[in-house]
């Protein structure tokens, strides 16, 4: 585990949500938004299947002090047999386990897309305040505002939508540069944190700055 | 709601490209993507412009040479 001191882990957020073609605008949302923020999104693409894997991934979250868990795909995989996917959940669970057995060392923020749909599909997390972002890049940008409040050189939803779509225009080039099929791989996902630092960067402080 | 202040300075883009482990031929390679997209930007921005300033009568068009 990393030390709460190392200052990877205090702006490291471990990024919970589906992989998947339709959810492709919100994961670069997701991205762009916490890069924006000056916090470094961490993923569990390229964690291999297999017995380690759920240990990979709890050392992964225990690496980053905020996880961001989007609880807005709910539905069932169409794929045979048909059938919803638990991992997100789960995963969610292993956060509140970590910050209530580390007070003070991991925060983790409930996103959905649906007011109050949450207390159905979990509703042992009753009384939890989710951050709802009717499934938009902007409503992402929002919540993520609402959830991490930056006391200097606090980005604006505006700011942050110009980022994304400077994102979005470069998407075809760092694709192609990747040889990626999908968004959803390891290399190209470190293309797409490091596009949107260098835009970030373009129009923010260049230097380590609060 | 729950909200977290963050006084954490931004990293720098070394600090970024070292966290990720992403060697520095290829961030360059990635600085280049969003650096053209960023001309090609500005270029239809001014483009854009020229066209409007055109219709409106206020920029007289240039002559093919």
């Amino acid at each position: 585990m990393q030390r709460p001191l190392d200052r990877n882990w205090n702006y490291s957020v471990f990024l919970n949500i589906p992989y998947d073609k339709p959810f492709e605008k919100l994961y670069l949302a997701y991205i762009v938004g916490l890069v924006e923020l000056g916090l470094t999104p961490k993923v569990t693409l390229g964690i291999p299947g297999g017995a380690a894997r759920i240990d990979r991934i709890f050392d992964l979250l225990k690496s980053c002090r905020y996880s961001v868990h989007d609880r807005s795909r709910v539905g069932v995989d169409r794929k045979p047999p048909p059938t919803p996917r638990f991992n997100m959940p789960f995963e969610l669970g292993l956060a509140f386990a970590w910050s209530k057995l580390t007070p003070g060392t991991h925060d983790f923020f409930v996103f959905e897309s649906i007011h109050r749909r949450v207390q159905k599909s979990l509703s042992d997390l009753s009384g939890t305040d989710c951050n709802i972002h009717q499934g938009t890049p902007k409503g992402i940008m929002r919540e993520l505002l609402n959830a991490f409040a930056r006391r200097q050189n606090r980005p604006t939803v505006p700011h942050m939508m110009q980022s994304y779509d400077e994102l979005l225009r470069s998407i075809p080039q760092l694709r192609k540069a990747a040889g990626a099929n999908d968004l959803f791989q390891t290399g190209i996902y470190n293309d797409i944190v490091l596009a949107s630092t260098t835009i970030r960067n373009n129009s923010r402080p260049k230097t380590s700055q609060s | 709601m729950k909200r977290v202040f963050i006084d954490t300075p931004f990293p720098t883009t070394e600090e970024v490209v070292r966290d990720l482990g992403v060697s520095p031929e290829r961030f360059e390679r990635i600085r280049l993507i969003v650096e053209e997209g960023r001309r090609k930007d500005a270029a239809r921005a001014t483009k854009q412009r020229v066209s409007r300033s055109a219709k409106l009568g206020t920029v007289k068009r240039a002559k093919a040479s």
